[in-house]
């Protein structure tokens, strides 16, 4: 067959459907990533702007813009935003679309549980707006302590639906692991061994374990809590031998991890950018490989010191603040390795470098405050003030999106086909690091003198209104940031000069392909020989024939070292995917009110799981004995 | 046209003699469904922490008044979910073969025990003599309870469904790998309740009210 | 006007007893050291922008890597000795402010309610624990061991000149202490979120020379005064039989409820609804009135009385002195 041929078979089999049917149905990797990041911007565009609204009743002492009701609202929706539908399904759709390609296949392993993670993820989000539109948004923070989140304290439905919004959520970020550990490990390019991954796809492959582990956690607390507040249980009812703090635990034993669930796929997207402008290997490969792992692991023995000040026997402590400051090694490490990698390569100045500027400047700032949280003594001076809140946002922000809009900025040619304005880029950017410190670095301050977190107004005998309004400031200037950004790259849609495959000349396989990719992604499945494809491959670097190109087949290899091993045929487009995250949406938000709803979304899944799994014609190789 | 720059003379690989499925870890689907035990597993331990840091903080465990159900009727369920054991295992080799006719036998004798497990639970919970709401103690083994029988009836569905699939037909090659992965799924909530079942009455059974605050 | 400078007397940075001290000794050593490590390892960085600018070629061959890894083991190495620095300063800190729940003598409990602290500290008898409220006093130069509960939800006491926090947990009991060492006034303010007013949680901590403390903790074990002006009569008349005193106990008269702030001594307090307004007349009046209009949400309902009642009502509360 030509590649004319083939090109026009291949499209005609992985023809994505369009319009509102195509919109529920469609299960193309690259469409579900993308929807992941579009609608996760859109949060974050939302999360923002609650974000300006608590800065602006801030500016001043005793301002009365904003009452505290609503503050409480806006604190805790901003947090649950920020972390849950934007940090984390942002991640996620980023995984989503690259991961595929930079392995070099054609689709996910399970790509209608992408759909089903998708609309799981709206709904969750829709929920979280509907509420807090109609004014009774959750207002127990985002990390909703018991008892004050307990069917006494918090009574109305309000904090039912934060635990609902964490059910959805957790489900497609547990679906998402689930589909993107099975890919990694089963997907890869024949030549594509373990250590020959790019880190990107190890940060992921790390950050999908992690959510494994990490989320039942929260929802088993989330279930607690919803069970409490519904049909009276006492999980965290003193008076009944519940116990508040069993919430603390399992809410941290999940959320540290989360943090760095978010931070992960950041160090992991920087480690992409520099090698992409520095134009040559990272220094220590597997190093950087085994900082992931590590990170992992200890990652998930650090979550009392959240705890510190509810009271600990000194000995466990000092445990936890020993493990806080063991997980500064990989991330040193990670560092050191990264400041080698520039030093001894050719860098070409970017954007993206800014953006790599900025997330040394600030995460460095905010990994060191967090050593010093982790200290006992200085914690219990420090717990609950905006100290905190610089630390998290510094880390956060440093750490996660500033490595994030960096990277996409460098891959925005890969997904449109077009290179952004760089003179806008740089001066985006600007805008935003300059913005960012100036919001956050008098938190710091704030936050030794005295200024408790989650306080919707403070008195003005306290002195902290000076900062507060410069706080303020920056938090304006950080907006205008980020509506350069989004412009930047809404103007580039149409005006941006054609980037071609590969504008970078970058190493990995996803600009090996053109830009945006064609929905089948490769015409010839690619194959490695080394960790950068586009820099080291042969010139006849062979290529894989023989997928069938007449039904959506994929390549499976093995798990180790890739080698071809079976043909995978995966699902056409369908509706089932949806049908069963929309049983499961009536099912939850049903239990919002009766515990009913759990029954009922039971059916509803097993009958849409039966439609989704029943097999269809036409039937493929038939077994000899038949019933 | 192409949108890769194909150097002029490439070297193949063909693949098109390759299988069109796997067994064990070849599979992604087989990975798939580690993953979701992971998840689940996961999910149970961290309901025995619970209940082992609840129980830490009392003086009294179970509480006073909290009457068990008859041991022998926990003992029937468990019984039914290890008596599934042999019936799906002969499936589980079978299937690896294609043998139809011993997969349908041993996967219609898992889902009747399967059922008759079902049949106890609803027994036996109704012969727990506390409720959810009674204690902390009983939101935990009610806890348990709900998540297990949420498995354990999932579990029915989905052998119910696999087994209809292998009667009614036409069964591909590729649903003798679904019959084992459906299998590996049953064996957890198997062997998932066995534990939780040997934690909750051991400890109500033999280790009433030891180490309590 | 927004004042540019922070109040010191509730501010870690002003310590006024040695656990603070300790603390921010401790927060010096961390912050040298934290700005050192980021001075370099930025510092390293910026090098490796600027050097990289000027490459030719990207460098990656073995010989590189194998001097790079000597860089970046040792500064691993640096990395781990500056950590063990930090934890080991951090355990000792820690160890040294252990000491202070040694026994002692004198013992002040606190109990968290939405959103305001009742105090009280211990009598020889009964009838002499002194109950009050938002007012904490300490003797100068004394080790007080405060215990600590909750009534409702998760609340924090942290007075940031005398030392760290800690939670106040319903069905749990906690300590934590205080040495004031320097006499003044203090303030503290709930950290934990619980609820609405959070924010509005505050506590006036008062370290006095132990004569005056002394002095102060005997007037409060003195029931109330009784009224002597008519309108103070009438005043206490009011609180009787209104709904005051379903919610709010007055030593040495009927009033015995607990729900809300003791009012004993409420005329002696410097400050009114936890931290929040001065204790004047005007402001009095205010909160009596309408409390949810200084407080928004705030747990004690308006009331309709008139003004001359309310001016009685007011006369009287701050008779008691
Ligand atoms: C991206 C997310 C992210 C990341 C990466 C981190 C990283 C770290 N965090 Fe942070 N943290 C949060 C997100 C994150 N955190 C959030 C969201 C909260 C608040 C939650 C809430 O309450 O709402 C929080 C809160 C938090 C607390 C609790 C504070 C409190 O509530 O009282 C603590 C305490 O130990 C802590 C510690 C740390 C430590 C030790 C690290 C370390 O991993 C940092 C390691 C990095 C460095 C140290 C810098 C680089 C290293 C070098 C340059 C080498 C040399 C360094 C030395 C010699 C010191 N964090
Ligand atoms: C990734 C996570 C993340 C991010 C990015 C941010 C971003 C920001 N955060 Fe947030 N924050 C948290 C996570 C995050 N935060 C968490 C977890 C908490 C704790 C919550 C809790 O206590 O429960 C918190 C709490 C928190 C507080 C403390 C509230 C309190 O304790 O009382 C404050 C106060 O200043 C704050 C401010 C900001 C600001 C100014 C930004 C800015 O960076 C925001 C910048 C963005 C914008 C300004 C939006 C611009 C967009 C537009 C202008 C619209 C454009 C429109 C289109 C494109 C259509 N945050
Ligand atoms: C339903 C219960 C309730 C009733 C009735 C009530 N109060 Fe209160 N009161 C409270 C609570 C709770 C507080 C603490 C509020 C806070 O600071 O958040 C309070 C605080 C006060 C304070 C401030 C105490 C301090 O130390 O800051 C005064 C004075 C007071 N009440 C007087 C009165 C008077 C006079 C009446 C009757 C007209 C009254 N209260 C009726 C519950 C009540
Ligand atoms: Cu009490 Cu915050
Ligand atoms: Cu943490």
């Amino acid at each position: 067959m030509t590649d004319e041929l083939l090109h026009a078979e291949l499209s005609r089999t992985w023809h994505k459907p369009t319009g509102l049917w195509g919109w529920l149905t469609d299960n193309h990797h690259t469409t579900i990533g993308l929807r992941f990041i579009i609608t996760a911007f859109f949060f974050f565009a939302l999360g923002g702007v609650e974000a300006l609204l608590m800065r602006t009743q801030l500016a001043k002492p005793g301002n009365t813009f904003i009452g505290p009701d609503l503050y409480n609202q806006l604190f805790t929706t901003h947090g649950s935003t920020m972390m849950f539908l934007f940090a984390v399904p942002v991640m996620e759709g980023i995984g989503l679309y690259f991961v595929p390609l930079m392995i070099g296949t054609r689709q996910m392993a399970f790509p209608r549980l992408n759909v089903f993670a998708y609309f799981s993820y709206l709904t969750g989000g829709l929920l979280l707006y509907w509420a807090l539109f109609s004014n009774f948004g959750p207002d127990t923070g985002w990390f909703a302590y018991v008892p004050l989140s307990g069917p006494e304290y918090a009574p109305g439905k309000r904090v039912d639906v934060w635990a609902q919004m964490i059910t959805f959520t957790e489900m497609s970020a547990l679906a998402g692991a689930v589909n993107m550990i099975a890919t990694i490990f089963k997907n890869r390019a024949p030549g594509m061994s373990l250590n020959r991954m790019p880190i990107f796809v190890w940060g992921q492959l790390v950050t999908a374990f992690m959510i494994i582990f990490a989320m039942p956690s929260v929802m088993v607390a989330s279930s607690m809590l919803a069970a409490d507040r519904l049909v009276a249980t006492h999980y965290f009812n003193v008076a009944e031998g519940g116990d508040a703090i069993l919430w603390q635990h399992l809410f941290w034993f999940f959320g540290h991890p989360e943090v760095y669930i978010i931070f992960i796929p950041g160090t992991a997207m920087l480690t992409t950018i520099i090698v992409t402008y520095a134009k040559r290997p990272v220094f220590g490969y597997t190093g950087m490989v085994l900082a992931l792992i590590a990170t992992g692991f200890v990652g998930f023995g650090v979550w009392v010191h959240h705890m510190f000040a509810t009271g600990l026997p000194q000995i466990g402590a000092s445990f936890f603040t020993a493990s806080s400051i063991l997980i500064t090694i990989p991330t040193a490490f990670q560092i050191f390795a990264w400041i080698t990698t520039l030093w001894h390569g050719k860098i070409s100045f970017k954007p993206p470098v800014g953006y790599v500027f900025g997330f040394m400047f600030i995460f460095i700032m905010g990994g060191l405050t967090g050593v010093m949280l982790a200290s006992v003594p200085i914690d219990l001076q420090v717990h609950d003030t905006f100290f905190v809140v610089a630390h998290l946002h510094y880390v956060l922000i440093g750490g996660a999106i500033f490595p994030l809009l960096g990277a996409l900025y460098m891959w925005y040619p890969k997904f449109t086909g077009r290179l952004q304005n760089d003179a806008l880029g740089w001066t985006s950017f600007a805008l935003l690091f300059i913005g960012f410190n100036v919001t956050f670095f008098p938190m710091h301050l704030l936050g030794l003198l005295g200024m408790p977190r989650r306080v919707y107004t403070y008195l003005d005998t306290l002195g902290w209104g000076g900062m507060n309004f410069v706080a303020t400031i920056g938090a304006y200037v950080m907006g205008l940031g980020v509506l350069l950004y989004v412009s930047n790259a809404l103007l580039s849609l149409a005006s941006g000069r054609v980037a071609g495959n590969n504008p970078w000349g970058a190493a990995t396989l996803e600009w090996a392909t053109a830009s945006p990719p064609p929905p089948y992604n490769f015409l010839y499945l690619p194959t490695v020989r080394d960790r950068y494809p586009l820099w080291t491959n042969a010139p006849d670097q062979p290529v894989v024939v023989g997928v069938p190109s007449d039904k959506r087949e994929i390549l499976v290899t093995k798990l180790m070292d890739a080698e071809p091993d079976h043909l995978y045929e995966t699902p056409q487009p369908s509706i089932s995917p949806f049908l069963v995250s929309l049983g499961s949406a009536i099912g939850i938000i049903t239990a919002i009110f009766t515990p009913w709803g759990v029954p009922l979304g039971f059916v509803l899944v097993a009958l849409a799981m039966v439609a989704w799994f029943w097999p269809k014609p036409p039937h493929k190789e038939l077994l000899e004995e038949q019933p | 046209m192409s949108d890769i720059a194909l150097p002029p003379k490439r070297r193949e690989i063909d693949v098109s003699g390759l299988p069109s499925f796997a067994f064990g870890n070849r599979d992604p689907l087989w990975w798939g469904v580690w993953l979701l035990i992971a998840i689940e597993g996961t999910m149970f331990a961290l309901l025995v922490a619970s209940y082992f840091y609840l129980r830490a903080s009392e003086s009294e465990w179970p509480p006073t008044g909290a009457a068990q159900p008859p041991l022998w009727i926990t003992f029937a369920t468990v019984i039914a979910l290890l008596a599934t054991i042999p019936p799906s295992y002969y499936a589980f080799r079978k299937a690896l073969d294609g043998r139809l006719r011993a997969v349908q036998i041993g996967l219609l004798l898992t889902t009747i025990l399967n059922g008759v497990a079902v049949v106890t639970r609803a027994y036996e919970l109704g012969m727990i003599g506390y409720n959810w709401n009674s204690h902390a103690y009983g939101s935990l083994v009610w806890g348990i309870y709900f998540v297990h029988t949420l498995h354990l009836v999932s579990g029915l569905c989905e052998n119910i469904v696999i087994t209809a699939l292998l009667f009614i037909g036409p069964v591909e090659k590729k649903h003798m790998v679904d019959v084992r992965l459906g299998t590996i799924y049953w064996w957890f909530v198997v062997v998932s309740w066995v534990i939780l079942w040997a934690i909750v009455f051991g400890d109500s059974t033999f280790l009433r009210n030891s180490f309590v605050a | 006007m927004i004042p540019l400078l922070a109040a010191t007397y509730q501010s870690a940075l002003h310590p006024a007893g040695k656990y603070a001290a300790e603390i921010k000794w401790l927060l010096t050593v961390f912050t040298i050291v934290a700005s050192v490590v980021f001075v370099l390892t930025f510092g390293f960085f910026v090098v490796s922008l600027i050097r990289g600018r000027r490459n030719r070629m990207p460098d990656a061959t073995d010989e590189t890597a194998r001097r790079s890894a000597k860089w970046v083991g040792g500064a691993l190495g640096v990395t781990i000795v500056a950590l063990f620095i930090l934890l080991f300063a951090s355990v000792v800190t820690g160890r040294a402010l252990s000491h202070i729940y040694e026994p002692t003598e004198r013992h002040v409990s606190v109990i968290g309610h939405q959103w305001w602290w009742e105090v009280s500290y211990d009598g020889p008898q009964a009838d002499q624990i002194v109950l009050t409220a938002n007012e904490l006093h300490l003797p100068v130069g004394e080790r007080v061991i405060v215990h600590l509960t909750s009534r409702d939800v998760i609340h924090s006491l942290w007075i940031p000149n005398l030392n760290g926090k800690r939670d106040l947990i319903p069905g749990k009991e906690s300590t934590i202490a205080f040495q004031a060492d320097k006499p003044g006034i203090y303030r503290a303010q709930c950290a934990e979120f619980c609820g609405m007013q959070h924010a509005m949680m505050g506590l006036v901590v008062v370290a006095e020379p132990k004569e005056k403390f002394d002095g102060w903790l005997a007037a409060q074990r003195m029931p109330s005064r009784s009224p002597v002006s008519i309108d103070e009569q009438k005043g206490q008349q009011i609180f009787m039989n209104t709904s005051c005193a379903m919610c709010h106990s007055i030593k040495g008269t009927s009033a015995g409820a607990r729900t809300g702030p003791d009012l004993t001594h409420i005329g002696s307090r410097r400050t009114l609804a936890a931290g929040v307004i001065s204790n004047t007349r005007g402001n009095l009046a205010g909160w009596v009135a309408d409390a949810g209009g200084i407080k928004p949400g705030v747990l004690m309902p308006p009331n309709s009385l008139t003004p001359d009642e309310l001016n009685a009502l007011v006369v009287y509360l701050e008779s008691l002195k």
